[in-house]
């Protein structure tokens, strides 16, 4: 087929990003890692580098078990049993995947380590329990827990509405207790969810950064070693580590999906009757309602200490603050100077940028995708997402290598400018976005094209005024995932900022070094509300938009 | 002596009442229907007597013993579902030997009564198939054998042959009265289509608005209806008012009553000055159904195919009916 201008124009630019960018980086990595033969015999031959490939491991396998665990119960209480404000329960469950892993570590760290509020409550209130403080390993797995459940909780409750009630009923009515019936019916109908949902938390905890980074103390993890490694000058031993990451998370993606493959045939019956069951009725309701609790307090307690924090003078963890009266210093400042409010503007103008590129870019990338079905179109589908299984750590690493000199696709060294930021984001967020507007084609009925061109309107008509509107809410969706995603971003700008283009979450970080509770708070309180009301304001927007 | 009693059982959701105090006796290895159109109250019945729901108020006695609280595990009732719902992540064998499995029953024992099971309902050579690629009368044979193998005390029928198309639905009827009949397990047939109660029951009760309005055997209560609703209902029958009956039938009935009178029975010849008109002739195969229509009011009269009606739309007509086939229904 012959291709139109604008047709041929967008694939100089997809390849333009997919080599410049993605094939460049990689190819710069993979050289790096291996440039010196004798110095990966040292590697191979340093326990550390076992080390922490063993606890990135087991770490991430661990993360699954207690996210798969919770997560699921989850679902399954709430899909099953009266609760009271179910949805309202519903959207506080869901409130950690929408907190920036920064806030959300820096929010624990406040809360539960040796200086923080929890410890301080007990002491002064309740000082017969012997509270120990949170640290290490538990710490770690805590905050995984708390941003990794509400992705089994999504998928487990989805799958939950499709199972007919008939079935669980048939199984009590045979004989099974609630509890076979959850092992033996349930539980299997909900496998390919549970893989799915493995599968994301599985490469996240891979690419966890911020809670290692933190927490970890003399435990040492992939992402953490590759930091310091680039930050002791040792860029082929942090890119080797990056390779190695990079191929486990891989491998990783690969048996899960083998799993996946394994039990594809489970067909979904559509629901019908559901009866509710009283949670209250015996101990176990009890004891559930407890649980429940527990949880909400769980999820709200970190939030709630960042907001207590940002309105008590800097320094609160190293006084008893519960006598101290609350004020609004802090916030005044971030209004007043500059070194305070600059790192926003900043995040806020390089969450801009990427979300204006990533617009352009993936909007042009699923057209081209979703047309015809080539070789070419899936070679442009396949690389335009390989940065989805990437962490952001090696992406650094690979920008840095790429581009800290002059070079064919920037010309100039980006290393150290604004600019290298956003394109950061813009590698990492690319395939969320083309992912989102792929879905909005998908669902797309082709018939309205076609009634559109039979009612004779031409084809660039067609396209602007059907096509392009009703894939507008999926593009809508895709650019607030894109300007979430970037606003908090932490693990790739930590490698790759400087003094001026220092961004929030970089901010909350050296704030937290200073022993600053205070400005740390604000950043993190506002961060979050931009993210509850961006998520908000979408959920509103495409709900109507649904709902014509 | 009864083997299931239900006692003024009533249930509510949310402030509206779905059964009224209903009364019920079934006798041991009874076929019993509860029919009734959607809403009536039937399904929730029907899952209050297999501990699926509790009633609000009223005793469930089953073989002598109160259930009403007891936990559906434990009643030994099984219950057929209208959409099959058998486990997608079993096979038919699976699915068949779960309960026997739950008793703990030796593996050889399981495979000798899945397998004999298997027989009784023509399926043994889909023992080890998915249930997803069994038709729907193939999956409702399972769904009928994973219950009877368990040899329950009650054996509970939600619409079990709504899902299937006409002609199978007539043959997985007769086979289900075969197989009740050979096992002699009680059982409670919920439906909506009265053709299907009429034609499984021993005894069935009409049910609307959670209220009971009739009770006892088929041909009892196609033939002698004992209000307006189970006429309609059940026997399709034409109402008459107290008017109409002493213009049309020349029948003398009082305020509180109307006449009923079943279509199959309202017979009708030419009569130039009647003020009767043929207003439709519908064919339907074995029956033609022709609408009569007296003033505002259409009647149904059905009547076996022949080739050569002398009757033609428009045409005035008079009703014959002979005194017997008329029913007085009183009022309340």
């Amino acid at each position: 087929m012959k291709k139109n201008l604008f047709q041929i124009l967008s694939l100089i630019l997809i390849f333009y990003f997919i080599i410049g960018f993605i094939l460049f980086p990689i190819y710069n990595l993979s050289l790096e890692s291996f440039i010196n033969l004798n110095n990966i015999i040292l590697y191979l031959s340093n326990p550390n580098i076992y080390e922490a490939v063993l606890n990135s491991l087991t770490l991430s396998i661990l993360s699954v078990i207690i996210s798969l665990i919770l997560g699921v119960y989850l679902a399954y209480l709430v899909h099953f049993y009266k609760i009271k404000l179910k949805s309202l329960l519903t959207s506080f469950l869901l409130i950690p995947i929408a907190t920036p892993p920064i806030i959300g570590t820096v929010a624990f760290l406040y809360l539960v380590s040796d200086n923080g509020l929890m410890f301080k409550f007990f002491n002064n209130y309740l000082s017969f329990i012997k509270l120990n403080p949170v640290q290490g390993w538990y710490a770690i797995l805590l905050i995984h827990l708390y941003s990794f459940y509400p992705f089994f909780f999504l998928f487990a409750s989805a799958s939950l509405k499709k199972l007919d009630g008939n079935i669980t009923d048939a199984s009590i009515t045979l004989g099974a207790s609630k509890f076979r019936t959850f092992f033996k019916i349930i539980l299997p109908f909900l496998y390919p969810a549970i893989v799915s949902s493995s599968i994301i938390v599985f490469m996240a905890s891979m690419a966890s950064f911020s809670a290692p980074f933190i927490f970890a103390d003399n435990s040492r993890f992939l992402t953490t070693e590759i930091y310091n490694s680039k930050i002791n000058g040792d860029i082929q031993l942090s890119s080797f580590l990056s390779v190695i990451l990079t191929v486990l998370s891989l491998v990783g993606l690969y048996i899960f999906t083998k799993f996946r493959n394994l039990n594809e045939n489970t067909n979904t019956i559509k629901g019908t009757v559901r009866v509710l069951s009283e949670l209250s009725k015996n101990k176990l309701g009890i004891l559930n309602k407890l649980f429940l609790s527990i949880l909400v307090l769980f999820i709200t307690l970190p939030l709630l200490t960042l907001l207590y924090l940002s309105f008590i003078p800097e320094g609160a963890l190293l006084r008893n603050v519960f006598n101290e009266s609350m004020t609004l210093q802090n916030y005044t400042k971030l209004f007043s100077e500059e070194g305070i409010y600059k790192p926003f503007l900043n995040s806020f103008y390089m969450a801009l940028i990427t979300v204006i590129i990533c617009l352009f870019l993936g909007t042009i990338s699923s057209l081209t995708i979703s047309g015809k079905k080539s070789f070419l179109n899936k070679f442009i589908e396949v690389f335009i997402s390989l940065p989805y299984g990437i962490p952001g750590t090696v992406i650094a690493i690979m920008l840095i290598l790429s581009f800290n000199s002059f070079n064919i696709f920037t010309f100039s060294s980006l290393i150290g400018t604004f600019l290298i930021l956003p394109i950061a984001y813009t590698i990492r967020n690319v395939p969320v976005f083309t992912q989102s507007v792929l879905t909005g084609i998908k669902n797309f009925d082709t018939n309205l094209n076609e009634a559109s061109y039979s009612l004779g309107a031409s084809k660039i008509k067609t396209f602007f005024k059907i096509t392009f509107p009703l894939l507008l809410p999926s593009i809508i969706n895709g650019s607030l995932l894109v300007f979430i995603n970037s606003m908090g971003e932490f693990v790739s700008t930590i490698l790759l900022y400087t003094y001026n283009t220092r961004t929030v979450s970089i901010e909350i970080y050296s704030q937290l070094r200073m022993y600053n509770t205070g400005i740390g708070a604000v950043y993190g309180v506002l961060l979050f509300l931009i993210v509850i009301l961006t998520v908000y304001l979408s959920r509103k927007y495409i709900n109507e938009r649904i709902s014509v | 002596m009864s083997f299931l009693i239900l006692e003024k059982i009533s249930k509510s959701f949310n402030g509206i009442n779905v059964l009224n105090g209903i009364n019920l006796e079934v006798k041991k290895s009874e076929f019993f229907s509860i029919v009734g159109p959607s809403g009536c109250g039937k399904t929730t019945l029907l899952r209050i007597i297999a501990g699926l729901e509790k009633p609000d108020t009223g005793r469930i006695i089953l073989d002598g013993k109160e259930i009403t609280y007891l936990e559906p595990q434990k009643r030994d009732v099984g219950i057929v579902f209208q959409n099959y719902a058998l486990f997608p992540n079993m096979n038919v064998f699976e699915n068949i030997a779960y309960g026997l499995k739950i008793k703990k029953f030796d593996k050889a024992v399981i495979e000798k009564k899945v397998i004999d099971i298997l027989n009784k309902v023509q399926l043994s050579s889909k023992i080890n198939s998915p249930v997803y690629s069994l038709s729907g009368g193939e999956q409702q044979r399972v769904s009928l054998a994973r219950v009877i193998i368990n040899e329950p005390k009650l054996i509970l029928f939600d619409e079990p042959l709504s899902n299937l198309d006409y002609l199978l639905r007539i043959d997985t009827r007769a086979e289900l009265k075969r197989l009740q009949h050979e096992s002699e397990i009680t059982s409670v047939y919920v439906t909506h289509d009265q053709s299907e109660a009429l034609s499984l029951s021993d005894e069935m009760v009409v049910l609307n608005s959670g209220i009971i309005m009739q009770k006892g055997k088929p041909t009892e209560v196609y033939n002698n209806p004992a209000n307006i609703f189970t006429a309609e209902f059940i026997s399709h029958s034409n109402i008459f008012s107290k008017e109409e009956s002493l213009n049309l039938l020349n029948l003398e009935i009082n305020e509180n009553q109307v006449t009923s009178v079943l279509q199959e029975n309202l017979r009708f010849e030419n009569e130039d000055s009647s003020d009767i008109v043929v207003s439709d002739i519908q064919f339907s195969g074995m029956f033609t159904e022709f609408l009569l229509k007296f003033r505002d009011k259409i009647f149904k009269s059905v009547i076996p195919y022949e080739s050569n009606y002398d009757v033609k739309i428009n045409d005035k007509v008079k009703l014959i009916i002979a005194k017997d086939k008329f029913k007085v229904i009183e009022l309340n």
